[in-house]
């Protein structure tokens, strides 16, 4: 489980996250929802160690970050960070030489179920086969959580939908997934749970399922509640 | 200890064509420049010959004479540049563009620190691949020399006198182990410290410029007193040396400190 | 029937209703396999989390049968397919009745309506 344990942080002058405590489970997929600029990039930072934060700590599976960097956690960034002059395949045996959690299987599997061609340079790639290979590099890792920010955001209706199906499948299955989007609608019927963050502070937190059967709302709905007051 | 060695090939493999470029660049300009001035002291001489005449007052050349020149220089120069650039480059570049690779860098699961001193390895590996090159060429450079220019009016002189302490070459390429240890022993630690100010910067941004400086004059500071402390106490002259070279290790030292903390905990993409 | 969901009722509920419409549509026959879990959250494009939900709850109602060591079956009860059958068709005319009773039309004129759409729709009627 991660677990988030009331995190704090200021950037320059302003508090950019307010006491932000919430859990992932592994089996789980938990959607981290809010409009753009509220923290949820930086939530994702700051649970990688990409970022500090001030206040609170941060466990995985019971270590905290702030001890041990944990290796059981994949990130898949909102935009592509391999160089643009390396091919696909090179980045691959990037993965393959530094990572032992690298799984080469899996990896193939999913360049095939993506339909990419490895020889093509990073650069050339178009913003859908870009982050296809952003998801291919960390779903290729055998972590237990993967967090993926922004997955949806900016790509074309058919890479898209390719990309949404990995979610019901066995690349996905079993892990605790942490993505982070303003797209709910594409998105709702996959989450097990939702965590809506406002201006860095925690909202609502729920699993959908119950709140359907509790409240017959749909997240929508929720979060229409939460900025229309 | 294998992800160090990885990495440095990692890095040194990012770099090497435009460092071929560069050595390319050092090879061809340096040999051109050295058959040419060769054939400008042999015309000049076989033009103004006339026999019984004192050539060797007015003609007469060394080797040093090429090695002096700006056609000789300004590849070296230009080599120095491009490495200074290098010092602040490889780290930024992991920030610029839209592809960050600094994200890959910080995500691998080892402790990155390691980052660091692959770097700093790669860079030191090209500027003493340099040397190597520039020491290497000097004996073929002096075979074209020696193949143009004309008996009479050259005068060969050995290897370590063409290195005279007071030209840029002198100073690159020093013909005792003090001096070198001296210059580049500084020069590393002159790296390593502005690596740390690098850290501070990408992890503090502004108030990581103020911090760096803050830095450099403590270890400034600390180089100064190492000289101070030898004069007030008088001190032995190895007395003397001990005390900077300690103070140097301080300094290196403090930045592996400063940068290691730094770059496991504080940095930010 | 295409399954589409609504976001609103929990979605596993949604996916037994599903099945019970398929089976009483006869899409779905009598002791035919089930898809696993994950090929049905595939196929309907939702959280494998929900498939099961919706497998337990129907285990629960009788609706499929597991034999351990073997994938989960369409019950071959009689009872239970035909309450099936019954239980929809009954929601079915209930909504329908409370839709006409709302409209207050007479119960001779709703039946005219249902002749004249089954023979719309080529069904007999006795």
């Amino acid at each position: 489980m991660i677990d988030v344990k009331g995190i704090s942080k200021k950037y320059l002058f302003k508090k950019v996250l307010k006491d932000v405590s919430f859990t992932v489970k592994k089996g789980e997929i938990t959607c981290l929802i809010g409009v753009n600029g509220t923290g949820k990039s930086t939530t994702l930072k700051t649970i990688t160690n990409l970022t500090p934060f001030n206040n609170g700590d941060i466990l995985i599976d019971g270590i905290s970050i702030k001890k041990k960097r944990s290796d059981n956690i994949s990130f898949v960034p909102d935009h592509m960070t391999m160089p643009a002059n390396m091919k696909i395949r090179q980045a691959f045996q990037f993965m393959k030489d530094f990572y032992p959690r690298w799984n080469e299987e899996r990896a193939a599997e999913l360049v095939d179920y993506m339909n990419i061609d490895v020889n093509q340079k990073i650069g050339a790639l178009s913003k859908g086969n870009a982050a296809k290979v952003s998801l291919i590099l960390g779903l290729s890792l055998n972590t237990d959580y993967v967090l993926l920010d922004e997955p949806f955001s900016g790509i074309d209706l058919f890479a898209k939908e390719k990309i949404r199906n990995l979610f019901s499948s066995h690349f996905i299955e079993g892990r605790g997934i942490l993505l982070t989007t303003h797209e709910i609608e594409e998105v709702e019927h996959l989450l097990d749970r939702v965590v809506i963050l406002n201006d860095g502070v925690i909202v609502k937190d729920f699993y959908t399922e119950q709140m359907r059967m509790e409240e017959g709302k749909s997240v929508i709905d929720q979060l229409r509640e939460v900025y229309q007051g | 200890m294998k992800n160090y060695f990885k990495l440095v090939d990692f890095e040194m493999k990012r770099f090497w064509k435009i460092y071929a470029a560069l050595i390319g660049l050092l090879i061809t300009a340096q040999s051109i420049t050295v058959a040419v001035l060769s054939n400008s002291y042999k015309n000049r001489f076989e033009e103004s010959y006339m026999p019984g005449m004192n050539y060797v007052d007015d003609y007469s050349v060394r080797f040093s004479n090429v090695t002096m020149s700006d056609g000789f220089m300004v590849p070296i120069v230009l080599i120095i540049s491009a490495l200074v650039f290098y010092i602040f480059f490889t780290w930024y570049r992991e920030w610029l563009g839209k592809n960050t690779f600094a994200y890959q860098l910080l995500l691998l699961p080892f402790n990155r620190m390691t980052i660091y001193f692959a770097k700093l390895t790669s860079l030191l590996l090209y500027i003493f691949g340099c040397l190597v090159i520039q020491i290497a060429m000097y004996p073929l450079l002096n075979t074209i020399f020696t193949s143009i220019v004309p008996q009479e009016i050259r005068i060969d002189q050995s290897l370590l006198l063409w290195l005279s302490p007071d030209s840029l070459l002198g100073v690159l390429i020093p013909s005792n182990s003090v001096d070198f240890f001296t210059s580049y022993g500084v020069g590393i630690v002159a790296v390593s410290v502005i690596f740390t100010v690098i850290i501070l910067e990408r992890s503090f941004r502004l108030k990581g410029v103020g911090l760096g400086i803050a830095f450099i004059a403590f270890c400034i500071f600390l180089f100064v007193e190492s000289f101070i402390i030898g004069e007030n106490y008088l001190l032995y002259i190895q007395e003397r040396v001990i005390l900077q070279i300690v103070s140097l290790v301080m300094i290196t030292v403090l930045s592996f400190m400063i940068s290691y903390y730094i770059i496991n905990k504080k940095i930010s993409v | 029937m295409k399954f589409e969901l609504n976001n609103r009722d929990p979605i596993y509920l949604q996916v037994v209703m599903y099945f019970k419409q398929q089976i009483a549509l006869g899409e779905i026959s009598a002791g035919m396999e089930i898809p696993s879990r994950r090929e049905l959250a595939t196929m309907l494009n939702i959280n494998p989390n929900t498939v099961q939900k919706a497998y337990k709850e129907m285990e629960d109602q009788k609706l499929i049968v597991t034999e351990r060591n073997f994938p989960s079956k369409v019950t071959t009860n009689e009872e239970v397919l035909q309450k099936i059958r019954k239980d929809l068709i009954e929601e079915a005319t209930v909504q329908y009745v409370e839709t006409m009773k709302r409209i207050a039309i007479s119960f001779d004129e709703v039946m005219d309506e249902v002749k004249k759409a089954y023979e719309k729709k080529g069904g007999k009627h006795d």
